[in-house]
Order: C-alpha cells, then structure tokens, then sequence
C-alpha cells in the first residue's frame, strides 16, 4: 500500500524533482502545492497519509502551513506533516519540535527509506 | 511695556500740549474756585487739596502732567491765598504770559522728566527681556549639547516660547515638502510628533506661509472648530495666536506658534516671538539636522538588513534548490544503475556526497550572511538556536516571545551573535548568557560571560559595528568589561515608536 503524499513547495525545480524521485520509490505523490492555500485546499480534496512541507515556502512559513493541515488532529486534512527545508535541522530544531510535523527531512536526504523510518512504518527494501 | 516703548516715541508735541492746557485750565478752575483769602485753616485745607491733584496727575498721566499741576497749585496758592504779600491781578495783562510761561516751563520739566522715566524703564524692560532670552537660549543649547534627541530639543524650544512670552500653549511646526504640516513638538501632554495634515488658509501657519513674517490671529471665528483643535487643542474656547517663521538656510523650515486658549495674547508678542524665533532658528535647524542624519543612519542598516536578507533568499531559492536538486537527480541515477557497474556507482556516489558538502557550505554561508529562523521563528527561537550552536553552554532567559519590528530583532540578534563570538574566541570563556526582556518601550538584551575581560568596544571592530547599528536604532550599547572578571555587554532599543527609524521626528 503506497503512501499517498502531497508536496508543499514554491520551488517548482525541487517539487518535480522530488516527485520524480518518490514516485521512483513507490509513494503515490497526488499533487504539488506552491503555497498554503493551494495545500489546503489539495488536502480537502485528496485527504493524503503525508504533507512534506517545505520550512521555507517565500512569503509564509511552512510551519504555519504544518499547523493549517494538521489543526485538529482528529479532522486533520493530512494524517502525517514531514518538514523539509534546504536548511539544516539544527537551525529550525526549536521551531520544529513545537510544530505539529512528525519531523524534519533535509532535502538532500530526501527518500522514501527515510520518510517511511519518520512514519515508524517498516522500510520497504526499495532499491539500495 | 511695549505699548510705553511705542508712546515715548510718539512723544512730546502732542503729550505736551494737552499738558499745556490741561494746567491752564487747572489755574483757572483754581482761581474761580477761591473765595477765600488768607484764613490759615482753609489754606492749609487747600494746599492738601493741591499736592493731591498733583499727585494723581503725576501718578496716572506721567511726570508731564505732575509738574505743570505743581506749578499751577503753587501759582494759584501764591496768587490767591499768601495775600497781602502777592496777588493775582487781573486787570494786569502782564500777569497771564508770566503764568503761562510759568506752565509751559513745568510742561517742559515735565516732558523731559517723562521721557527720561520712561526711557529708563524700556531699558530696564529690554535687560530683563534680553536675560530671560538668554536663558532661555542657553537652556535649549545645553540640551543639544547633551545630544538630547531632536523630539526633547524641539519639546523644550515650544516650553521657553511659551514662557517667554506668557501663552497657554506654544508649538513647533515643521513645513512638509508636500505642502502638509507636522508637529515637531509642543507644550502639551499629548503633543507627539505627528502630522497635522494640509495647512488650511485661517491658520496662523497659512498666513505666515503667505505673507513671511510674523503674524497674529485673533479671530478663529471663521476656521472651522475641527481645525483649531488639530492646530491648537479641544480646550481652546476663543484662542489668539501668533506664529513666527522659523528660517533655516534661507528657506522657511516651519513656524513657531504660541497660542491662548482663552483671550487675546498681549499686545507684544508679535515681536518677541520674532526675536526669540530668530535666535532659536539655530537650534531647530541643529535639532533637524540631526533627526534627519539619525533618520538616514537608519535607513542605511535597514537597507543593509535588507540586502543581506535577499541576498540569503537569493541563494536559497537559487543555487541551494538547485544543489539538492542535483543531488536527488543523481541519486536516482545511482539507483537505476544496473548491479554490475558497482564502479560507476561508486564514484557517482562519491560526486553526490561532494555535492552536499557543497550544498552544506552554501548554506553556511546563507546562515551567515542572515539566519533563516530569524525571519521564520523570531528573536527568541534565533536566540536559543544561536545558543545551541555556541561552542560553549550558553544560558538563554527570554522574555518576549513576540515578534518585534525586524530592525530590532535584527540588531538584538548580531549584537547577541557578536557578543558570543568574542566570548568563545578571544576571552576564552567557559560560560555565557543571554537575558532579553522587554521594559517601558525599549528592548534590553544582556550578553554576560566568564571570560577574560578587558573588552574596548572602541577598539573591537566588531563591537564597534555593533554600537553603530544599536544607535543608528536610537539604542545604546554599554561595555562593562574589567579585566579577568569577565564581560557583560548591555543594550537597549527602543521599541514602540522609533523601531522603523527615527522617522518621526524628521
């Protein structure tokens, strides 16, 4: 059963090339969403297992998005949100752990191995 | 007083004149009232009856009047009752030139006692103008040279205008390029630095707008009452200003305005307020100048901050996305490789890796030049980051958690970032901390460390850049730092109103 994700990103370049690599993985990426807006409303409608939002999304934050698409946990729009941000963990790690976000992902690390290990769901030996 | 100044000068034909005749007239009325001559008692009575009316012409008109009269009663006591020594003859006509010229002479004693009295009292008036002037100058030019800032310069001229010239209220108004008006400062609780909107004709500024010089308007009559409680105040009943342009290099700078809220302002203020106007030119233009360098010095750390700022976004959405994308792009490559190119596999692996060391530099540099979590979490998350990167324990104790005018923020962050710097690397402390409080409209933030001491913020390059931008912020910076006990580091910003720049007061 792939993960069902959405990818919250304004940078178009990184959003394809994510999809590009995760769907290679095996995890279904239903929709790339540019701003918050956009991610709530794709949420509303694809109701995905997993947001990766990233930290950084120009004129909002992505921390603010994080807290829109798992408000209230038991009508949450996502059922997980994974921080992303070409930053490094420590630098938002205050920020993070007060965020709603399971945890954070550094872009570079991005994969299905590691969002799978985030999730606490069993790797599923793709490739590697 | 003015108006005494303006009458001796408008002296002596007129004044003497009806002193002239007001006495003639008095020996007349004397003559015919007398009946009586030589009884002691009566003389005596008369006599009394005489100083008195010398007195109260004397007191009420001035010693032109008081003379002539002394002259008239003694003419006419001589004449009538000192019988049979002298007696006015009336079929004589020599006797009326003689008590003529006798008067004229009192008049003349008289006018030049008057002048004299009242020369001595303009004079005296003047001194005491002058010195009050004086100090009330030297007042203002102590503050300034105490670098008090152009809205407590500006507060203080409006004060000495007020009292010097003994209205209720007194204002310093700034003329705006766009044809607006702003208050500078004023006598009044409330009276802030803020815009007064356009300069509607009525005003006392329109008309010094109009015609250049001083001018006063007693009638508010005709300017509507939302008017003259922008310009002048809601408690003004029926107000009287005066309003002197203040010149500054040879431009009209704005208007000094003393107001009465209730009543006429006395007839002199007109030119008081011109001299003492005149005099304060000076120190408004100084108090200007340097709200508009303090304006411009904030300006430039803004705009600097700001560059920083972009040039961090810059680099993260362009190079930064662009590495990782890389990266990802070519571990898919590396996957996809068929088992048997293990050497293949192994120096793109090896590539990917040099990849995001390169993506790790990039972002170090980005984190230099302006930390992400400043602008994503604020003072308070940065602070703590800030601490947790620190090569030494560093304690942080933060007050407010919201977020400040980025300004602020900023500069609290490099002064904090700074300050742990020189701790780490060249006072070799142990420990350090980081107090941040909020207090009366100003920002203290605190660093303290264990180190060696003997900091010189006028040395330190970095502490020196430091001070720049706390003051060009309207803050201040202190350094206490003897040596081997090691240093705490003090700033304040103010936060409520100059936190975009001292724009206010400009």
């Amino acid at each position: 059963m792939a993960i069902r994700c959405l990818i919250v990103d304004d940078n178009p370049r990184f959003a394809q090339t994510a999809r590009e690599v995760l769907q290679e993985d095996g995890i279904d990426v239903l929709a790339l969403a540019g701003g918050g807006e956009e991610a709530v409303r794709f949420a509303r409608e694809l109701r995905p297992d997993l947001a990766l939002v990233d930290i950084d999304l120009g004129r909002e934050s992505g921390l603010d998005v994080a807290f829109r698409l798992r408000a209230e946990d038991p009508e949450a729009l996502v059922g997980a949100v994974i921080l992303v941000s070409t930053h490094a963990e420590e630098e938002f790690a205050e920020l993070i752990a007060a965020s709603p976000a399971v945890g954070f992902l550094a872009k570079a690390e991005l994969s299905a191995d590691a969002i799978e290990t985030l999730l606490g769901r069993p790797a599923q030996g793709q490739a590697e | 007083m003015g108006a005494r100044v303006r009458r001796w000068k408008a002296y002596p034909v007129a004044t003497a004149a009806v002193a002239f005749v007001t006495s003639g007239a008095a020996f007349a009325a004397m003559a015919v009232a007398v009946p009586l001559r030589g009884e002691t008692v009566l003389v005596v009575l008369w006599c009394v009856l005489c100083a008195c009316a010398v007195g109260v012409a004397a007191w009420r008109f001035g010693s032109v009047f008081g003379v002539p009269f002394a002259i008239v009663a003694a003419l006419a006591i001589d004449s009538f009752y000192i019988a049979p020594y002298r007696s006015f003859d009336s079929q004589n006509w020599v006797n009326y030139p003689v008590t003529a010229m006798y008067i004229a002479i009192g008049v003349f004693v008289g006018a030049i006692l008057d002048v004299t009295r009242l020369r001595a009292a303009a004079s005296e008036t003047a001194r005491s103008e002058l010195a009050e002037e004086q100090a009330a100058l030297r007042r203002v030019a102590t503050l300034i040279a105490e670098g008090a800032p152009p809205v407590e310069v500006f507060a203080a001229v409006a004060r000495e205008t007020r009292n010097l010239v003994g209205a209720d209220r007194a204002r310093i108004i700034r003329l705006e390029p766009d044809g607006t008006a702003s208050l500078a400062g004023g006598t009044a609780d409330d009276d802030g630095p803020r815009p007064l909107g356009l300069i509607e004709p009525g005003l006392a500024t329109a008309e010094v707008l109009r015609t250049g010089r001083t001018v006063r308007i007693d009638d508010y009559s005709g300017v509507p009452p939302e008017l003259v409680t922008r310009w002048i105040g809601a408690d003004a009943s029926s107000p009287s200003a005066v309003a002197s342009p203040v010149i500054v290099a040879g431009s009209l700078w704005g208007t000094v305005v003393a107001s009465s809220l209730d009543g006429r302002l006395p007839d002199d203020t007109e030119r008081r307020m011109a001299e003492f106007t005149e005099l304060l030119a000076i120190a408004i233009a100084n108090a200007s100048s340097r709200a508009e360098l303090a304006a411009s010095r904030a300006r430039l750390v803004v705009a600097g901050d700001q560059a920083r700022r972009r040039f961090e976004r810059n680099l993260h959405d362009g190079v930064q996305q662009r590495l990782v994308s890389l990266a990802l792009r070519l571990r898919r490559i590396e996957r996809r490789l068929p088992g048997e190119q293990s050497e293949l596999r192994a120096s793109l692996s090896e590539t990917v890796q040099e990849l995001n060391a390169a993506t790790d530099e990039v972002r170090e540099i980005a984190q230099g030049i302006h930390p992400a979590i400043l602008t994503q979490g604020g003072l308070a998350p940065a602070l703590r980051t800030l601490a947790l990167r620190s090569s030494m324990p560093v304690d942080v104790l933060v007050e407010p958690e919201e977020r400040l005018p980025e300004p602020v923020e900023v500069a609290a962050y490099y002064v904090a970032a700074e300050a742990l710097t020189n701790a780490a690397k060249h006072a070799g402390a142990s420990r350090a901390s980081v107090t941040l409080e909020r207090q009366d409209g100003l920002l203290r933030l605190s660093v303290r460390d264990d180190g060696l001491g003997g900091a010189d913020p006028s040395t330190g390059s970095g502490l020196t850049g430091i001070r720049d931008r706390v003051e060009a912020l309207g803050g201040s910076l202190a350094v206490t730092s003897p040596r081997g006990e090691g240093t705490v580091l003090e700033v304040a910003l103010p936060v409520a109103a100059g936190a975009d720049g001292p724009k206010a007061s400009g």
